[in-house]
């Protein structure tokens, strides 16, 4: 771990050298016009944290590089020369350092340049008796002792090793832009971006009915994408036109992760030591898409402007056999070597803004969006969890694959009347129809009205109030469509009673496309009474119904209310202060069934209830002393979310009914800082930030690998920390 | 005693909470609309300062009639910025200098009495001020912009640019020297989305509150084709930007997932793991109710040390996941219940 200090250490000083050699080019440029700074000092950081170091980089205990800057050269405005410079960079001595440099002739060509890191730290709480972290391939050590539960595991203590759960993007980008003739521009950039690191995946071996057992596992990372865009744009005085192309490529060096299974028992070549499973990580993908987009303004205040795009997804990755288990047999091979999966798109927007008289706003618009899936559709005769030997193709492991399409026709207006002087009423009327294939509903329409009050009857005073229903209706609910166009037509045909004809009981109703009413109601006052002081009043509720579905998702309400104050009494001090209050509900109706019976008995059911309250609240000030020689600041953040998680059963069930712990998280982030001007172009600063976070999640705490019987887990634990982090720093401006 | 709730206690718990909402609402609703609408019909709305119709007439002496008076730093810093390069003939500099955005204003120098023909900022109509901006900067990512939920709703240009900035720092990473650690460049858009802030400071969020991620790194605020200004044309290919091994398409699809990726997840923020919007089991529950142990009940007798340990396994952990990992999809021919 010092090692690993030590490191990190000279890392960021040598990230912080670099980031710096790209300044001093510009440091050696003649004096001109310029508003630039260097900013050199450390960090000392009180204590470990992975979560607070998160996406900072500050995760260790110790001394940081601290190393900023921003330099930029641009000649005297009326000198004739149009050449600008501009380097930026940011923590250069920390993990998520940050740098970009900008040249260019304005009017002219400009380029630009950037290296971006942003780490991400999961978890360091979390152990593994799994060897070869990082790979591939998983292992025990000759030492496990197996068995068919987590308690029969008696070596667990002693193969335990710790597990850090991170990763590390890096990004490289650059772009340019070139102005032409004839009012032309054509622009680019390109982003190469890896990463790399681990995350902790579920992997079973077993298939359902008592057999599965699982085991929380380290999967490597190594991505790496690229990312290109080009476009052509004439900019003409009454109409613009752009046509467009980007690509995205996607990589994985693994395309699998094998395990050993750790679990005894399960048959031939499934338990330990000789059972192995293998799963599939992320495919290598593409995407192309050409597009044009322009607009052009008419008489009468009116512009009509659309956007046209046309894309292809794609997708080939060499499939992994059914199984990694030789002591199964899986004659039939799938019936193709890779998916050749590929969705193609189509995205088409017009619209029209027209201000025809005055006082009167008209907006249109019509959006077009399908998703074409053109995957082939096959029979997979699949071998269940490497555990089960391939069955015949009129069982329920002979599936067929369902490459969803979806279609979405939206038509959109609103019209807008200045009632008064600054006071305009609105209304707008949508229209949406989706369509969708293999699911249980093909065709959805939803209908919203929306009205909306703006005024600004006061230059102190501005007040809005919106509000809209929307009502969302489909075709008939198909409950059956999962299992006759997931499965083969033998398979079904061999269903009798009293088997069920169903995958998902008859009554559910999917969220996603569930008959549902939505309202939303949104209001919010802005009153500056003085020049220095000003009040914000903001709250927004909406709530969807889904009150046609018997099980599933009934209803989900979402209510936020803030108030936001800035004051300024004095010239030298300004002050602020928000809170925002967020309450989050949603309600859920399932029913516990084995048989068809049981699937229609509503005595069986039970109902969850999920409601979130959120406290959030802010406030600081910054005060300039000495004519403004020195300048303070404090800000501090307090954030509160309790969730609360509530089930009822119905009497047909055996189970309790019982509160689940609240789950809570305390958020505490203050920090000050004090910047003084030593002199005309040099300033110190000397900050300081508390933060402090607690959580618990009932879910993770107190949870031991060997908890769940057949589930072997990591052990690890809720955030939560407390760091100080003390940063000094000189600050050299260029003047 | 075991408490055996009917669906009409349910059913009225709900609804009693529902109508409270209702009511409530209702009554902010009603207080806006007689504040909204009663206000500028009983004091008059007051006339806003407008900007003069002056004759057209371009000041003698140009910009330096201007800064005889308007020589202020804050002001004077447009030549230290893009817009003050008079050697670029697109410029404002290169033509009519301050004239060439605030108009013709010959009577505002002869006489400070008359206004200057165009001004910019939130006390001013929206429209003829983005119109000078406008003029120039319709293209690109401006192309949609009439019409766009922004323009409609008189959000002007200068509401969050101001052009004699050398910064120019709204919504651009952009460095500012006493950023901590941190820095907060989507701090301009919360004046008007205050609930997105304070849902970057939930568990599970973007690192938005960070600085790595803005708001212009998923909107166009300028006006887009999709729902919320996204920079795409829809949710899920701004999602693939940053996370593209989720792009597939797969072998297995998982609908949800093809077709929105708000289905399950909050993108700015939540109080649940991996910005979910809801924990499994029962996000899972929302869509899955078959026989055996996807439709069953889970309660709190499934904690260690509460019941019986038959449903740990649902309930700890990743729940659902612990075995059904590839939620968002799966390419192994084994993997049609996402556990491979």
């Amino acid at each position: 771990m010092e090692h690993d200090r030590v490191h990190r250490f000279v890392r960021g000083a040598l990230g912080t050298l670099a980031g710096l050699a790209l300044a001093l080019p510009a440091a050696a440029l003649p004096p001109e016009v310029n508003e630039s700074w260097i900013e050199l000092g450390a960090w000392v950081n009180s204590d470990d944290s992975y979560k607070f170091g998160d996406f900072t980089g500050l995760e260790e205990k110790g001394v940081s590089v601290l190393g900023n800057f921003d330099i930029s050269r641009r000649a005297v405005w009326d000198s004739g020369d149009v050449r600008w410079w501009r380097a930026q960079g940011q923590n250069l001595g920390l993990d998520s350092r940050f740098a970009r440099g900008d040249f260019g002739y304005q009017g002219l060509f400009d380029v630009w340049f950037e290296y971006e890191e942003i780490p991400k730290y999961q978890t360091d709480s979390a152990s593994t008796v799994f060897q070869g972290r990082g790979t591939d391939r998983l292992t025990l050590r000759p030492s496990w002792i197996s068995g068919s539960s987590t308690a029969n595991f008696s070596a667990l203590d002693a193969n335990e090793r710790d597990l850090d759960i991170e990763h590390m993007r890096r990004d490289v980008r650059a772009g340019f832009g070139l102005d032409l003739p004839a009012d032309l521009e054509w622009v680019g950039d390109y982003e190469y971006e890896t990463k790399k690191g681990r995350k902790i995946v579920g992997a079973v071996i077993g298939s359902s009915g008592g057999g599965a057992r699982a085991s929380l596992v380290p999967e490597p990372l190594d991505y790496q994408t690229n990312e290109g865009s080009t476009a052509l744009r004439w900019n003409g005085e009454r109409a613009q036109l752009q046509i467009g192309y980007e690509i995205s490529v996607f990589n994985d060096s693994n395309d699998s992760l094998t395990w050993q299974n750790p679990f005894s028992g399960g048959g031939a070549g499934v338990g330990y030591p000789n059972g192995f499973g293998r799963k599939a990580t992320a495919p290598d993908n593409s995407f192309n898409q050409v597009s044009v987009t322009g607009g052009v303004d008419l008489p009468w205040n009116t512009r009509i402007s659309g956007d046209a795009a046309f894309g292809w997804m794609r997708q080939h990755a060499d499939f992994l056999p059914y199984t990694v288990n030789p002591a199964l047999t899986a004659p039939v091979p799938p019936p193709r070597g890779d998916a050749d999966a590929g969705i193609d798109t189509t995205a088409a927007t017009l619209r029209l803004a027209s201000r025809p008289i005055d006082r009167l706003r008209i907006d249109a618009n019509i959006r077009y969006d399908d998703r074409d899936n053109n995957t082939p559709r096959d029979v997979y005769q699949y071998v269940s969890g490497d555990a089960l030997s391939q069955q015949g193709i009129n069982s329920d492991r002979a599936r067929l694959n369902l490459p969803n399409s979806y279609q979405l026709v939206e038509g959109r207006f609103e019209a807008g009347y200045e009632i008064f002087e600054r006071t305009e009423l609105s209304f707008a009327y949508k229209r949406q129809e989706i369509e969708r294939t293999y699911t249980e509903v093909d065709h959805i329409g939803e209908n919203t009205y929306e009205g909306a009050l703006h005024s600004r009857p006061l230059s102190w005073l501005q007040m809005r109030v919106e509000g809209g229903i929307a009502d969302r209706n489909g075709s008939e609910y198909m409950y059956q469509s999962p299992l006759f166009q997931g499965f083969t037509p033998g398979y079904i045909g061999s269903i009798k009673p009293p088997a069920p004809l169903y995958e998902n009981n008859p009554l559910l109703r999917k969220n996603v496309y569930a008959d549902r009413e939505r309202s939303r109601v949104l209001g919010r006052v802005d009153l500056m009474p003085l020049d220095s002081f000003s009040i914000g009043l903001d709250a927004s509720w909406v709530t969807d119904d889904y009150d046609h579905s018997t099980l599933g998702l009934t209803r989900r309400e979402t209510l936020s209310s803030t108030v936001d104050l800035s004051w300024s009494p004095i010239e030298i001090l300004t002050t602020y202060a928000w809170f925002t209050y967020d309450n989050l509900q949603s309600d859920l109706d399932g029913r516990t069934f084995g048989n068809v019976a049981e699937a229609f008995n509503p005595e069986r059911d039970w109902y969850e209830r999920d409601e979130d309250h959120v406290y959030t609240a802010g406030v600081g000030a910054e005060l300039h002393l000495l004519d403004d020689q020195l300048r303070l600041r404090a800000d501090y953040v307090y954030s509160m979310a309790d969730t609360a998680v509530r089930v009822r059963t119905g009497p047909a069930l055996a189970q309790t009914s019982q509160n689940f712990p609240d789950l809570e998280s305390r958020l505490h982030d203050f920090n000050v800082s004090a910047e003084y001007q030593l002199r005309e172009n040099i300033a110190v600063r000397l900050s300081y930030l508390l933060e402090d976070l607690k959580t618990g999640d009932w879910a993770i705490d107190g949870v031991a690998p060997n908890t769940i019987a057949n589930v072997l887990g990591l052990g690890e634990d809720s955030p939560h920390y407390r760091n100080h982090l003390v940063g000094f720093a000189v600050r050299y401006e260029f003047r | 005693m075991m408490h055996r709730p009917s669906r009409v206690w349910i059913a009225t718990a709900k609804n009693r909470s529902r109508v409270g909402a209702t009511e409530v609402t209702t009554r902010y609703l009603v207080l806006f609309l007689v504040i909204a609408l009663g206000l500028p019909a009983a004091v008059g709305s007051e006339e806003l300062e407008e900007s003069s119709d002056s004759a057209g007439e371009y000041a003698p002496g140009g910009s330096g009639a201007c800064t005889e008076c308007h020589d202020q730093p804050a002001t004077l810093a447009i030549l230290r910025t893009p817009h003050g390069v008079k050697g670029d003939s697109h410029t404002p500099f290169a033509a009519q200098g301050c004239e060439a955005c605030h108009g013709p204003s010959a009577g505002h120098a002869a006489d400070d009495e008359v206004p200057v023909a165009q001004k910019f900022g939130d006390d001013f109509p929206a429209e003829p001020q983005d119109a000078v901006c406008l003029s120039c900067h319709r293209g690109g990512e401006r192309m949609l912009w009439n019409g766009s939920i922004h323009e409609a709703r008189g959000v002007a240009c200068a509401s969050c640019h101001n052009i004699h900035n050398p910064r120019m720092d709204v919504l651009q990473k952009d460095i500012r020297p006493d950023a901590l650690v941190r820095k907060d460049a989507s701090a301009a858009c919360y004046g008007c989305h205050p609930d997105v802030r304070s849902q970057t400071h939930r568990i599970s969020s973007h690192p938005i509150k960070e600085g790595v991620v803005t708001c212009n790194d998923c909107h166009n605020v300028h006006g887009s084709t999709s729902d919320h200004l996204l920079v795409k044309r829809n949710v899920n290919e701004t999602c693939y930007q940053c996370h593209a091994e989720k792009r597939g398409p797969f072998l297995w699809e998982h609908q949800p997932a093809r077709d929105d990726c708000l289905t399950c997840h909050a993108s700015h923020g939540s109080t649940q793991r991996a910005l979910l919007k809801q924990r499994a089991p029962w996000l899972c529950q929302e869509c899955h109710s078959l026989e055996g142990h996807p439709g069953a009940a889970y309660t709190a007798a499934g904690l260690p040390g509460i019941g019986s340990a038959a449903n740990n396994r649902f309930l700890l952990l990743r729940s659902c996941t612990n075995c059904h990992f590839e939620v968002h999809g799966s390419n192994h021919p084994s993997g049609v219940r996402f556990t491979r």
